[in-house]
């Protein structure tokens, strides 16, 4: 094993995919058109078709089996009410607030449809107005709903109308007792929203218990916990609690955030997740500078550079201020610089240094930067840098480890022991230092104490070859000489 | 929330422990989509075949009278233009539908693809060790290549001995390893993982491509209809063979004389 950082030739590109190749897509075309002919369905049949792809997520597929079925005359209530469902879910909440009007058209009695288009207002269009209309015209057709009841709460609390919102809030607590945290939606212990006691997570986790125990809806609350948990390392116990504050709450763009790093999260590591989480957040809220951030990070992980790149430019344009966004942006295309043969490093030694000049504390910018700097050749800049990393790490042996590689690269031999024993006496079990300190011994001709270095690695890791190929070497040569 | 590029600087084995074991169930994952991609071209080769020698036949025969039918129209209007095209354009697709159901024919009769589960477990190792996104140069890869190919080959046609003939006949050279240390070749490694992600999403787009395929819709019919008890294809061909004899009487009456033809 030597020491230069020579990579392998770029990356070879991926073999084409033979496609099949169909004798004639015309007689294939007008076969499927005959054997359509010969499947009739009727508009039953497409409706019940709507409904399994929808339980199948094919939502596309859903909504034009839906439409079919309605064409064909299927012109009932169910299916305006199933394809607005289908048509929230696709996000066209136009689409399907109108479905569901048509639904209540054609059935006015009925309250849940009245209730179910009050949710969407209230929660997708913020329109109250219309939401508390239609929770009240709900509430007419069935007042002892308890859930009607609390959702109209909360629209007139959104409205200042807190006398009202009370007195709606106290009927669903009369109806159901259970039900969410009423008082704590009516504002009285909103000093919660002002976060969590920091320096003291399990009684911060007590506390949240103690809310959820009294008020099991209160979604903050439930977000809250997730912190604390996560904080204390307990991610599956967090996961859950933010999951929880979702499902209460699930236009709230912090819980959909709260969760994704949560799923980031390496001992987790549900990427898709994540991502799917980050971009609800940024959906119910576009100028969420960290979550476009975290999401970069997320789609970096994943390989898709090009995603986190836009990610990133975009956390940047929201947070110009952001060291860490102009860290991400720089090492994002410092990877594909040097993994993929893509991007430019001298943008991504740009981004480095716009990082440190916002936060000249940032550790891994200076290592990175000592990286790039390396790649580029400025060997006296990377070794700067690596010194700021010793100056800001100095109970790590890495830093040394690094420092002691790009003095050994100039050919200082002395500077690099020095960083190689400094390496190994901070962490004796380091065996890449042990070997690299024998190395620089011997570059030195120091021969015994090299010896004695690589017997080090070997007794540390008895599987590499590599370091007993480098010891083995060195005995002949001893023995030899 | 900050990361290192740990590839560039010191040389980490455990990171490129982590990576090597990343990219061996990767390899594993990879041949078995290829397997998948491998049986999904053969399923629908073979439905192909069983389609055009059932309905496409007949559909063919179908074209070529209508072919007929338009061209007689076409000598009574020659100075019509429209009815020349239509003539021209009817004939084109007679002589389409034709090449493909000769092709067919002259690819001989194949039954419906039912790989064996040692054939598929032959093809998903010689896939494993041999895959051309699995060299690091070109030469290797070349060679890779052409055994992939005959692999194809040897799984469509169900011939387990062949399979077994190019394992066998496998020897795998160690990739060289050029010294440069762990970082570098840490970045090999990831490099490689590139490679199989790209080979992996290629599978993946060309299996979704192939599950949109008209020929996949259609085989799917013939599937489901196969399950409620019908032979859908059967159906279809009893349909054209009704168009034909109708086709037939018109051109009879056209040419006011019985069609012999």
């Amino acid at each position: 094993m030597s020491e230069d950082d020579n990579l392998v030739p770029p990356a070879l590109v991926a073999v084409e995919i033979k496609a099949l190749a169909v004798r004639s897509e015309t007689l294939i075309k007008r076969g499927l058109a005959l054997a359509k002919s010969l499947q009739p369905r009727s508009a039953d049949d497409h409706y019940t078709l709507g409904r399994v792809l929808f339980h199948k997520g094919d939502f596309g597929g859903a909504i034009a089996e839906y439409r079919i079925a309605i064409r064909l005359g299927l012109d009932c209530p169910d299916v305006h009410h199933d394809l607005g469902l289908v048509l929230l879910g696709k996000d066209d909440l136009d689409g399907a607030i109108e479905e569901y009007r048509t639904a209540i058209r054609l059935e006015p009695g009925y309250p849940n449809f009245h209730h179910e288009l009050g949710r969407v207002l209230y929660y997708r269009k913020r329109d109250l107005d219309g939401a508390i209309a239609e929770y009240s015209m709900a509430i007419r057709l069935e007042p002892d709903d308890p859930a009607f009841h609390n959702d109209l709460g909360f629209a007139l609390r959104d409205k200042g109308n807190l006398d009202a919102a009370a007195a709606q809030l106290r009927t669903a607590r009369r109806l159901a007792p259970i039900l969410a945290g009423n008082d704590y939606r009516l504002g009285f212990t909103y000093s919660y929203e002002g976060g969590l006691p920091e320096s003291d997570l399990d009684a911060a986790i007590v506390e949240c218990r103690k809310v959820i125990r009294l008020h099991p809806g209160f979604a903050t609350a439930h977000n809250y916990l997730g912190i604390a948990l996560q904080g204390k390392g307990d991610l599956e116990g967090a996961i859950i609690e933010y999951r929880t504050s979702i499902r209460l709450q699930p236009d709230a763009a912090q819980g959909h955030y709260n969760l994704g790093n949560a799923l980031r999260d390496k001992e987790v590591e549900d990427l898709d997740g994540a991502i799917a989480e980050y971009r609800t957040a940024i959906r119910i809220e576009p100028d969420f500078a960290d979550a476009h951030n975290d999401l970069g990070l997320a789609l970096q992980r994943k390989g898709n550079l090009d995603g986190a790149i836009e990610e990133y430019g975009i956390a940047i344009r929201l947070q110009p201020g952001s060291a860490t966004a102009h860290y991400n942006f720089g090492h994002v295309l410092h990877i594909g610089n040097t993994l993929y043969g893509k991007y430019n490093l001298d943008e991504a030694i740009k981004e480095y240094r716009q990082a440190l000049r916002l936060n000249p504390n940032l550790v891994d910018a200076h290592d990175n930067l000592g990286n790039a700097l390396k790649q580029k050749g400025d060997l006296e800049g990377a070794i700067a840098e690596y010194r700021e990393v010793v100056r800001l790490s100095p109970k790590d042996d890495w830093p040394h480890f690094n420092l002691g590689v790009a003095l050994g690269n100039k050919g200082d031999w002395d500077g690099a022991t020095a960083e190689y024993r400094e390496a190994v006496r901070l962490n004796p079990n380091n065996d890449f230092a042990h070997h690299s300190l024998g190395f620089a011994l011997e570059k030195k001709g120091d021969l015994r104490g090299a010896l004695e270095a690589y017997r080090a690695t070997c007794v540390l890791n008895p599987e590499s070859a590599d370091f007993k190929q480098a010891y083995e070497r060195l005995v002949q040569q001893v023995n030899r000489g | 929330m900050t990361t290192r590029i740990t590839q560039i600087k010191a040389p980490e084995a455990r990171e490129l422990e982590k990576k090597r074991a990343e990219l061996a169930t990767l390899e594993a994952r990879l041949a078995e989509r290829e397997l998948d991609l491998a049986t999904l071209q053969a399923e629908l080769h073979s439905f192909e075949g069983t389609y055009l020698r059932t309905v496409g036949s007949r559909l063919a025969e179908l074209d070529q009278i209508e072919a007929q039918i338009a061209e007689a129209g076409a000598r009574n209007k020659p100075k019509d233009r429209e009815v020349q095209q239509r003539a021209s354009q009817a004939r084109a697709q007679a002589e389409e539908s034709a090449r493909a159901v000769e092709a067919e024919q002259e690819a001989g009769k194949r039954g419906p693809f039912l790989p064996s589960e040692n054939l598929k477990k032959l093809y998903r190792e010689v896939a494993k060790r041999v895959h051309p996104d699995l060299a690091t140069d070109e030469s290797e890869r070349k060679r890779r290549h052409e055994l992939m190919t005959e692999a194809n080959r040897a799984y469509e046609e169900g011939d387990e001995a062949r399979l077994e003939a190019i394992l066998r006949g496998w020897e795998s050279s160690p990739e060289s390893v050029k010294g440069e240390g762990p970082g570098a070749e840490l970045v090999r490694v990831i490099r490689k993982i590139a490679q199989v992600e790209d080979r992996l999403k290629a599978i993946d787009a060309e299996i979704a491509r192939l599950e949109e395929s008209d020929i996949y819709d259609l085989k799917n019919q013939v599937d489901q209809a196969k399950q409620e008890g019908r032979d859908l294809l059967a159906e279809m061909a009893a349909g054209v063979d009704q168009q034909v004899v109708e086709a037939r009487g018109r051109l009879r009456s056209i040419k006011g004389q019985d069609a012999t033809l």
